[in-house]
């Protein structure tokens, strides 16, 4: 069985400096693997180690995917290979764009049986390019996935919707986006960093998986920082039972 | 009236409400896409709109089966725009019309506006560090949460037309369904919200933290990672980009560091009350009252306020 797992790099919004204009800047912001990515890590990884399949991890960006430490980071996770598609357009593509470039990643890499998602990108967060990139390859795609098991081409996954809980059968290969809740992301010791720096690890062009490109239907017209209210950020140290008391009186007064 | 069309669709007949308000708040007449049953077809035309009705979703199919029918209905109406209720199955469809129509998505947007090129959406991205104003060429699919629109007087009940195709199951089977047990709440109304972090570490604290709301006339809010992860609160409580947002006279945030993911869920209270042991925490930037302290300390002086 072969796994494919998309994960995209972002700059950490909480290094973020609004800028006079209101416009940000992530110039001195950290790079990191989005937040609700490594539950779809950690998902493919669990399959992969029960089924003896094979995982491969792939995403697609600015230079930014050749960082050296988050490619450990990823792999130390549990995929065996790392892919990514590197080009400077991508790291402002929308969902049409990414969802097209990671369906030719995927059709380069070869047969796949399943290909899994994050509930969504941790800078976008739009929750579309899983359910693109399935319709796309023509194969069936569901998101909110919150269990997954494999037996017999099938994957019976479980879902919850609302209020409801779905069972579902999904024939393979399929795409699945899975919901944040669905497992807690390993923490990965020091022999899994260091072995994860001797796995495979390839950059592509957009040349290399065949994109030619797609016209995106929507332009940025600007990206700000909302206004922030003043607040008076009168703060009270200290664990001590006046301090505390000091504080709680404070409350009472506004409630 | 206008010579635009809006086609809406949602995958609960309450939505649409506040859907075909919003396409005539927006300068269209609205055309409703309807799966699922008869009689809410005619509900749903009582607000105003045509209704395209394609027919109910055979046993054992998805509602996201759909798509495919939608598709048709909407190539054959060239709407100027498609608006649908943001869920995770509206999110399915649209994603799938999206391939199908050659249309961008844009997902939770907050406001809107339409003319002839196309349609400027404003949404959050970031985690709500940022709003984006995005505009399209063309038609788009744009979803919305609940509340976006304000809900007009509806003109004359629209008709129920039942359109030629149908939802054809599609290759995910649905082996069986069943009700969560979990509340849901509408914190909207609360004049007090008392929100918990995962500095509150356990659920013994948790019900300390509840005797505090409950005392002090609150309700209870939490942290994502309180819902979704220890699963010590109901979803629908949790505040932030992706769950609830609040604007009460007072906040009052327990254990939580402040990340903006969650503080675009409270950012509008009138007062924010903040206890955390760490003194550099983002939200002891965003608070009117601060304590730095343990809560296991400060907890039982709350608690018999
Ligand atoms: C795309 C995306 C969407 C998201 N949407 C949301 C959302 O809608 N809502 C949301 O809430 N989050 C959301 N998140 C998650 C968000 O980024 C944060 O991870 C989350 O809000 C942190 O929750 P927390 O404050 O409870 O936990 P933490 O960040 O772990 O903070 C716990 C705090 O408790 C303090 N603490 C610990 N022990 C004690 C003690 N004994 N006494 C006092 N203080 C103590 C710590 O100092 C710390 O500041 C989202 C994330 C992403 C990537
Ligand atoms: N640039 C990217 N590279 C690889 N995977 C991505 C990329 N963007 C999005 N994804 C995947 O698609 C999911 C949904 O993203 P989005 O639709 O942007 O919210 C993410 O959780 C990732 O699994």
């Amino acid at each position: 069985m072969n796994i494919v797992v998309c994960y995209k790099i972002v700059p950490d919004e909480q290094d973020a400096v609004v800028q006079a204009d209101r416009t940000l800047s992530f110039e001195r912001a950290s790079l990191k693997i989005g937040d609700y990515d490594l539950n779809a890590v950690e998902a493919g990884a669990q399959l992969a180690e029960a089924h003896g399949a094979s995982l491969v991890c792939l995403t697609v960006g600015g230079d930014a995917v050749e960082d050296a430490k988050l490619k450990k980071a990823v792999l130390a996770r549990g995929p065996h290979e790392n892919v990514a598609v590197r080009d400077a357009s991508l790291p402002e593509a929308g969902s049409t764009t990414t969802a097209r470039v990671l369906a030719a990643a995927v059709r380069h890499l070869g047969e796949f049986d399943l290909v899994l998602c994050g509930e969504g990108s941790a800078d976008r967060y739009a929750q579309q390019v899983g359910v693109q990139l399935g319709e796309l390859l023509g194969v069936p795609a569901i998101n909110a996935v919150s269990a997954i098991e494999v037996d017999d081409g099938v994957a019976h996954v479980e879902r919850a919707v609302g209020a409801v809980v779905e069972r579902l059968d999904v024939p393979l290969p399929a795409v699945l986006s899975v919901a944040a809740g669905i497992n807690e992301p390993r923490i990965p010791s020091m022999k899994d960093i260091l072995t994860a720096g001797k796995k495979p690890s390839h950059v592509l062009s957009l040349a290399d998986v065949g994109f030619d490109g797609v016209d995106e239907a929507i332009d940025v017209v600007s990206t700000c920082a909302p206004e922030r209210r003043e607040r008076a950020c009168e703060v009270f140290e200290g664990d001590d039972d006046e301090t505390i008391r000091a504080f709680a009186a404070r409350v009472r007064e506004r409630l | 009236m206008s010579d635009k069309t809006i086609a809406v669709f949602a995958d609960t007949a309450e939505a649409y409400e506040g859907l075909c308000s919003g396409a005539r708040a927006l300068g269209g007449d609205p055309i409703a896409l309807w799966a699922g049953g008869e009689a809410e077809a005619k509900r749903i035309a009582a607000w105003g709109a045509r209704v395209v009705y394609v027919g109910e979703i055979p046993e054992g199919a998805l509602y996201e089966d759909c798509a495919l029918a939608f598709q048709q209905v909407i190539e054959a109406e060239r709407p100027a725009l498609v608006l649908a209720c943001a869920s995770k199955r509206t999110q399915c469809v649209a994603g799938r019309l999206a391939v199908r129509l050659g249309a961008p998505v844009v997902s939770d947007a907050s406001r809107m506006a339409l003319d002839d090129d196309g349609v400027e959406t404003a949404r959050l991205v970031y985690g709500g560090a940022a709003e984006r104003v995005e505009r399209s060429r063309g038609m788009a699919i744009v979803l919305v949460g609940s509340g976006v629109f304000e809900i007009d007087e509806a003109p004359a009940p629209g008709a129920v037309e039942r359109a030629e195709v149908s939802v054809e199951p599609g290759p995910i089977k649905v082996v069986e369904r069943c009700k969560r047990q979990e509340e849901t709440v509408d914190l909207g109304a609360a004049k007090v919200v008392v929100c918990v972090g995962r500095g509150i570490q356990n659920e013994r604290n948790v019900d300390a933290a509840r005797r505090f709301a409950s005392r002090v006339g609150g309700e209870m809010a939490c942290t994502r990672p309180i819902a979704e992860g220890e699963g010590w609160m109901a979803r629908s409580r949790y505040l932030g980009v992706s769950g609830a947002v609040v604007r009460p006279d007072v906040y009052v945030g327990l254990g939580v560091s402040g990340q903006v993911q969650h503080t675009v869920g409270m950012a509008e209270s009138q007062f924010v009350v903040a206890v955390n042991k760490d003194k550099s925490a983002p939200i002891m930037k965003q608070c009117d009252l601060g304590l730095v302290a343990d809560l296991e300390k400060a907890l039982p002086v709350l608690a018999s306020l």
